[in-house]
């Protein structure tokens, strides 16, 4: 039984499906990265996303992971809240500059970009929570 | 990487290092060189406000994963300030500091694959964006230590310059800006720090490194030409590394400077 937050990531990634295409994802083919959910100062949920055929989807991969981004539960619903809203880029920089969003790995500064692009092209279209 | 770099280092703020660095963008590109300018300054980048450009509209990933730098009069440009509105306070420390520069100096900007020279702006401090850059980046040809008339900067300069020693970084060598202010009225020129320009001399002959020149505190006409003669400088003398037996030196300098 999924949880009410994997409902909410599952919805936001299906959106950000209809607004990406083969190409988008293209350069990137391969990738594997981590999202670490932290809850109560601790980490508590994993998500695994991969890059593969064009598409980008859940991933049972173990790693070596590309990049991994660690946020608060609280952040990551700010976040959706805010891009289902047409105002996910705006949110994302805030949260990302302040720290509230952090990264490891190798080539994040490229990912984080990509992240805006995508939440830019949710801001156009018509997204739904 | 085929472009070499040239790297503005300061350990103390509010020198010009930043107006040093567009200064000598300039002065290679009027040298018929192409030349782009990369500013790693995380929590202080100042590169976009110098150059009075609004926030990019965010930066795309090209082919390739890379990316795009802006173009501003002539010259590409990177900025992590331009990724985020100017009033936005970038709280990223240690390792992602360090990461981000590694990223932006090695493969993350996609330059003109003709770019002869990159000029870089960095914070004024001996931390994780500096050492990152320092550890990371092909093609460093030298650095130019920017410095004030004043004991703190002149303090800072021995600190870069045991630094670059200890990294064994080439230096091209040290710049005095701000070096005297001429009066609009009776053109006097006036010095409103506390040490003479000719200090910054005495550092120079003691770490056995070149002086390039005195920036006069004045506006982007009047400093163009000098800046021309510095960048003359630095192409026709071979940057070279510190001599590492040197462990007393910077006591010795400490003494010369701050009596």
């Amino acid at each position: 039984m999924p949880t009410n937050v994997e409902r909410v990531i599952d919805n936001f990634m299906t959106q950000v499906e209809q607004v990406t295409d083969d190409e988008d994802w293209a350069e990137s083919d391969g990738w594997v990265g981590r999202m670490i959910l932290w809850t109560d100062g601790k980490p508590d949920q994993v998500y695994v996303y991969e890059i593969t055929d064009g598409k980008m989807r859940k991933s049972e991969s173990e790693g070596p992971f590309v990049s991994t981004i660690q946020m608060s539960v609280q952040t990551l619903l700010d976040l959706l809240n805010a891009a289902f809203r047409g105002r996910g880029d705006d949110v994302y920089i805030d949260k990302y500059h302040a720290g509230h969003i952090v990264y490891d790995g190798g080539r994040w500064i490229v990912d984080s970009e990509r992240f805006r692009k995508v939440f830019a092209r949710l801001a156009a279209s018509r997204v739904r929570s | 990487m085929a472009h070499r770099a040239l790297v503005t280092l300061s350990m103390k703020g509010g020198v010009g290092k930043t107006t040093t660095a567009i200064g000598l963008t300039r002065a290679l590109m009027r040298r018929g060189l192409k030349t782009g300018l990369l500013d790693v300054d995380i929590h202080g980048s100042a590169v976009p406000q110098a150059l009075h450009m609004e926030r990019a509209p965010g930066y795309t990933a090209i082919a390739g994963a890379k990316l795009s730098p802006a173009t501003y009069d002539g010259f590409q440009l990177f900025s992590i300030g331009l990724t985020a509105p100017p009033d936005t306070a970038n709280m990223w420390k240690g390792k992602m500091e360090a990461q981000a520069v590694e990223q932006v100096v090695t493969f993350a900007i996609d330059w003109d694959k003709d770019m002869e020279w990159l000029v870089v702006d960095t914070p004024p401090t001996s931390g994780d964006e500096v050492q990152s850059l320092l550890e990371h980046m092909e093609g460093i040809y030298g650095c130019v230590i920017v410095t004030q008339p004043n004991d703190l900067s002149l303090l800072g300069i021995t600190k870069t310059l045991n630094m670059l020693r200890d990294k064994g970084t080439p230096v091209c060598g040290l710049l005095t800006n701000m070096a005297g202010y001429r009066c609009p009225h009776c053109g006097d020129v006036s010095n409103p720090f506390d040490r003479e320009p000719v200090d910054t001399e005495k550092v120079a002959e003691a770490f056995e490194v070149p002086c390039l020149g005195q920036i006069p505190f004045a506006g982007e006409e009047e400093r163009a030409p000098v800046m021309d003669q510095v960048i003359e400088k630095i192409l026709s003398t071979r940057p070279r590394k510190l001599r590492k037996e040197r462990t007393d030196l910077s006591r010795r300098v400490l003494g010369l400077i701050l009596k």
